[in-house]
């Protein structure tokens, strides 16, 4: 079986209703689930496994977005449900908190859910409507998705993360139709946990369902649409192009001023990453803005006891509140017309994180903290 | 019916951009719906028109205002070759119907029509099949999304 057939116990193609075991939703998408959820039910039937994170627009910028969060509260307060402010990303905080414990199944109403297949667990990203049923009858129906297995070989080179492993390969899978799919990792796991969730997060943008990292208690001999093997030692600094995270191309053959650096997100605001980044800019200065948010709070306590904090502030690097920050587009550093953004981030879609004239590349929080130091999109291999 | 035809891999930030996407009102995020990439969508839209994308239409963030925007613009549904499957699953619980197969013979400003549970489009004398919604799904869509599905059968089931 795969992964995910022994996960749902069924076999791929199936239709199959499960109970979920975590739902869990943020301050962007709560306010559409709560108008789909009064259409049809009075409570939550499950307030205990549900929980909210505001992450994506917080602190609030605007009386209209205080007033959703205002909402927001009230339903959670009515339903028995533990909203989680200011913690940082619902992505992080989930595991940080112990609220995986015992889940096998989880849904959660944000695209980059699957971010906890790093932990070899069943998460999906639905939208409101299916995350209100979700919500009020315990339970929500699934098609058992197909898997392509990834085998991972060696170890990454010194300056190479796995980000520039995810780039390679959503480039490998450009013309490969994931639609409705699974990826599946096996081999060489030799990562931080860190650095499992940039692998299970990132796999989102090949159109994948989820994602799923094997933990060593899986079999991994089921049918298998494909297998693809990489050898991450061959595997280069690599940065995507505007206006698709499979627009992928090696660092070194892209050249291009940049107006402004966002590292972080639930793609690369963990600790690991940001210690790199500090290690880096540690005695430099940033040339171009640059904006540093850790993935949440207790990401931001450890760099402040390691130091961290002390050597970006530095460096000239300004600090975002534990978030989302800059990535989707809406506070904390917008892109304005013509500008070019390098960020660490998982979607540089045409107006993603502001102007629909603003350039967007994406690469990894190596690649991005030399870049910030030139000012340009840097190869590490050629400065570090 | 005409034919509004969209590129490959349109985004939900190309449907609703973050930064407009603050409202649940059905009305005003009609109003956004393509704002930046196509301005003269919202205001041209008519009644029953069709969406018709490529590949991966609807890819990106699991906004469901993406979706209900499109289907406050009055729109009968949506043609492409692949869907983002959030935005998928949020348009079939939304009732807006889907169709996916070959797009490539349909141009913008074609004038349609569309059996949605059979899978039928015709363009003048061109008829062609495509893949209709799977029973139970297009059961959903029937019902006009799955809150109403839900609310008719009290519960969840797949026969």
């Amino acid at each position: 079986m795969t992964i995910v057939e022994e996960l749902l116990n069924a076999k791929a193609g199936e239709a199959v209703i499960r109970e979920v075991d975590l739902i869990y939703a943020h301050d962007g998408t709560m306010p559409l689930i709560i108008e789909s959820f009064r259409k049809t039910f009075t409570r939550v039937r499950k307030p205990d496994r549900a929980f909210i994170f505001f992450d994506h627009v917080y602190p609030a910028p605007t009386v209209k977005i205080a007033n959703l969060q205002r909402e927001i509260r009230g339903f959670a307060r009515k339903q028995g449900i533990r909203i989680f402010e200011g913690y940082g990303i619902s992505h992080q905080v989930v595991p940080e908190e112990g609220l995986l414990e015992g889940a096998k199944i989880i849904i959660g109403a944000d695209s980059h859910t699957p971010t906890l297949g790093a932990f070899g667990v069943f998460a999906v990203g639905m939208g409101a409507t299916d995350t209100a049923i979700a919500l009020g009858l315990g339970k929500t129906w699934f098609r058992v998705p197909e898997s392509v297995r990834v085998n991972l070989e060696g170890r990454l080179g010194k300056n190479v993360m796995a980000m520039d492993l995810m780039l390679h390969l959503i480039g490998l899978l450009r013309n490969f139709d994931m639609n409705y799919k699974a990826l599946e990792f096996f081999g060489d796991l030799d990562f931080s946990i860190d650095e499992k969730m940039t692998i299970a997060n990132f796999s989102v943008e090949t159109n994948a369902k989820t994602a799923l990292l094997d933990n060593g208690t899986f079999s991994g001999d089921g049918d298998y649409l494909r297998e693809i093997t990489i050898d991450l030692g061959q595997i280069e600094p690599l940065v995507a192009l505007p206006h698709h995270p499979s627009n992928v191309e090696r660092v070194e053959k892209v050249k291009r001023k940049i107006d402004q650096v966002f590292i972080g997100s639930c793609t690369n605001g963990r600790l690991e990453q940001l210690r790199k980044v500090a290690e880096i800019l540690e005695g430099e200065q940033v040339s171009v803005r640059t904006f540093i948010g850790p993935a949440s709070r207790k990401i931001y306590l450890q760099m402040i006891k390691e130091g961290i904090t002390q050597r970006l502030i530095d460096a000239g690097v300004t600090l975002l509140p534990p978030g989302c920050g800059p990535c989707l587009g809406r506070h904390m550093g917008v892109a304005g017309d013509g500008e070019v953004i390098l960020s660490t981030t998982n979607r540089n879609f045409k107006g993603r994180m502001g102007s629909p004239n603003a350039e967007i590349y994406l690469a990894s929080p190596v690649t991005a903290a030399v870049s910030a130091i030139y000012g340009e999109i840097t190869n590490p291999e050629d400065v570090l | 019916m005409r034919v509004w035809k969209f590129w490959d891999n349109v985004s939900t930030d190309e449907i609703t951009p973050g930064r407009y996407n603050l409202t649940k009102d059905p009305q005003e995020l009609a109003k956004i719906a393509f704002i930046e990439v196509r301005p003269e969508f919202s205001q041209n839209v008519k009644p029953r028109d069709v969406i018709v994308g490529g590949r991966n239409f609807g890819i990106g963030s699991s906004r469901e205002s993406a979706a209900l925007a499109l289907k406050a613009s009055g729109i009968s549904g949506i043609i492409a070759k692949s869907f983002g499957r959030i935005f998928y699953r949020n348009c079939i619980n939304l009732g807006i119907p889907l169709l996916i197969g070959d797009t490539d013979w349909l141009n913008d400003g074609d004038e349609i029509e569309v059996d949605w549970k059979r899978g039928i489009v015709r363009k003048g004398d061109e008829v062609r099949k495509f893949k209709p919604l799977d029973g139970f799904l297009f059961e959903i869509v029937e019902n006009g999304g799955i809150i109403e599905y839900v609310r008719r059968r009290g519960d969840l089931c797949i026969e």
